[in-house]
């Protein structure tokens, strides 16, 4: 938005250009959306790699090194897709959320730093090892590198989720009057902060179930079609008793995120389960339901009694908090803030008044919820009784889409354990071959984990909503001041390269998929592997 | 196979990938210097600091004005959570 004010539309503050943060947003979701295509898959499929090639190392058969090879292949096709797309989303950050970038990148920017430096770096370098080493290094040597590519990758994660986590539990730093901006009070605090525990958890899990049905379901596609039988067996075993293990952990650690999420960000867990009011409890866990942003109410809810209390509260006697009642109470917050923005002026106006300062500090932390005014007035100070409530209304995020996204995650979820477990039964029976139907299901599963990883990030970041940062910062005031015609341009150029990567990257993926262990030179025995891919 | 010949070889190997490392090389840089040039250059930068912050959020505009209004409503302390 250029500095000078464009016309007001329809009650909206003419300090903020709605459309240009809806676009901004747009252009966030789809390049991250699209970058967590790739990721789990590395995640998942650098894990696989060290249990295939640690089973050769251990059992000196020429097969598993082999089969390390081919899936690997596929491995190097998806990381560099991974690499491409996730450096556009840190640019973004200065280009289209400079005043986020300015508020809170303090703090932001370090774990960002750190996983470049840390993480990437080591990923990278060992990726290179990991492809053109195969001749050059001990057994050992291969597999203590493909372990450190393994490692590199889950560090990776943890850093981003570190990020992450403090965007969703603002913990370990201060706001500053004199620079306007949040500052790093205590890194332990940004480091072991609860929420990025638990998020990482999860997250790497659900990458592990990624790269374990992707490897699932390429098998099942050869044993349907009787090629590379010995390799394809064997890459389902290791997949369904892996893949079986991660899921069964994916619902366990969720949990655990959801538990962490229902002591921070209550909204976020109400608007989940669509639950508008306070229950007595245990509150019940409404299993279907149409939720209604309009009427504030559920239709045709079915419910099973106790369950929500149990696991949001872990407890039988601890409430749920209604979306009504945390909306009253984030007006109180509002009320609050509004003390914090008016000593804030104050001290902007004159950093030497005590008594503004002193003002400050008593309601600093709700300063975040006087700035959400921002949005339907100019000055909070004078908000009226009718913009206070639509902003505290604003702190809900859309119940349907959350509460939807978040069913279905779960029932993909449900559904690929009994697939792995399935198939780790066949697997152990020999059987495999013999359930054609079953092999069908597991090639047509493909895409079901990166549908649930999807609905997962959607549950997280738009359950975050209308937070940037949690409590402190609104998502529509983190937007660069820039214009609508640059944001178009960059968005349709993402669509438009992105949509060209994906053709490259699954017309590589199919045609070496197609070619197989047995076309590429892999495997039978007594077939030269090539040197390097 | 002469000793002159198998070092003439060499040399036009090494010849060859010095020159092909030296387009990638510079294919690389151009590609940079346009992604800068597109995206990063100080005309596309958008200047963010305390003083352009508070104008964002509407502090610069009545400095002390309202302060008053906030005292109205019975807020809550800091740190004062539902739960």
């Amino acid at each position: 938005m250029p500095e000078g004010k464009p016309p007001r539309r329809g009650g909206e503050s003419a300090l903020i250009d709605l459309g240009l943060v809806q676009l901004s947003r747009m252009q966030f979701a789809l390049t991250a959306l699209y970058h967590f295509l790739f990721v789990p898959l590395t995640l998942g499929l650098s894990m696989i790699l060290v249990i295939m090639e640690a089973t050769y190392v251990m059992t000196g058969r020429e097969i598993w090194k082999r089969m390390t090879r081919f899936w690997g292949m596929l491995f190097g096709i998806n990381f560099a897709m991974g690499v491409a797309t996730g450096i556009t989303m840190e640019f973004q950050f200065g280009t289209n959320w400079a005043y986020y970038a300015h508020y809170v990148g303090d703090i932001f920017g370090a774990p960002l730093a750190l996983e470049g430096l840390l993480a990437f770096f080591l990923e990278a370098t060992f990726v290179g090892l990991f492809f053109f080493g195969w001749e050059r290094l001990s057994r050992v040597g291969h597999l203590v590198v493909t372990g450190l590519v393994a490692l590199g990758s889950s560090l990776s994660a943890l850093w981003i989720l570190i990020a992450n986590a403090w965007m969703q539990n603002p913990v370990g730093a201060r706001f500053n009057p004199q620079t306007m901006r949040m500052e790093l009070a205590s890194f332990t605090q940004v480091l072991f902060n609860p929420v990025a525990q638990a998020k990482f958890v999860h997250a790497v899990a659900a990458g592990y179930v990624v790269g374990s049905v992707f490897v699932l379901a390429i098998s099942a596609w050869y044993l349907l079609r009787d090629r590379n039988v010995d390799i394809a067996r064997r890459s389902m075993a290791v997949a369904a008793s892996f893949g079986l293990a991660c899921s069964l952990s994916v619902v366990v650690l969720g949990d655990e995120s959801g538990y962490v999420a229902s002591e921070n960000q209550k909204m976020k867990i109400a608007a989940i389960e669509a639950e508008w009011h306070t229950e007595k409890p245990p509150a019940g866990f409404a299993a279907f339901g149409l939720p209604s942003v309009k009427s504030h109410s559920t239709a045709a809810e079915i419910k099973i009694p106790w369950l929500l209390g149990l696991i949001a509260t872990r407890s039988i006697d601890k409430p749920v908090a209604g979306i009504f009642e945390l909306v009253a109470h984030d007006r109180e917050r509002i009320a609050s803030g509004r003390e914090a923005y008016a000593a804030l002026q104050l001290l902007r106006a004159d950093p030497q008044d005590e008594a503004a300062r002193e003002r400050f500090e008593a309601h600093r932390d709700d300063l975040g919820y006087a700035l959400l005014l921002l949005r339907y007035t100019d000055e909070p100070a004078k908000a009226t009784a009718a913009q206070i409530e639509a902003a505290a209304w604003s702190t809900v995020p859309n119940v349907p889409v959350l509460f939807w996204s978040f069913r279905l995650m779960v029932g993909l979820g449900l559904f690929l354990i009994a697939l792995f477990a399935t198939a780790f039964y066949f697997s152990a029976q020999h059987s495999l071959r013999r359930h054609r139907w079953f092999l069908r299901i597991a090639f047509y599963s493909l895409p079901l984990p990166w549908v649930a990883a999807e609905l997962g990030w959607i549950v997280a970041e738009y359950g975050r909503q209308p937070w940037a940062i949690d409590g402190v910062l609104p998502t529509f005031l983190g937007v660069s001041t820039t214009s609508m015609a640059n944001v178009v341009l960059s968005l349709s150029g993402f669509a438009i390269f992105y949509s060209a990567l994906a053709l490259i990257d699954v017309y590589l993926l199919v045609r070496m998929i197609r070619r197989g262990p047995d076309g590429l030179g892999y495997w039978p025995p007594g077939v030269q592997a090539p040197a390097a891919h | 196979m002469g000793m002159g010949e198998e070092v003439g070889r060499r040399h036009s190997w090494r010849g060859v990938l010095r020159r092909e490392l030296s387009l990638l090389m510079l294919g690389k840089i151009a590609a940079l210097i346009l992604l800068w040039w597109l995206f990063f250059s100080p005309a596309h930068r958008a200047p963010v600091d305390a003083a352009s912050t508070g104008r964002r959020l509407a502090l610069q505009q009545q400095p002390g004005g309202g302060a008053d209004a906030g005292r109205e409503a019975a807020a809550p302390r800091r740190g004062e959570r539902l739960d």
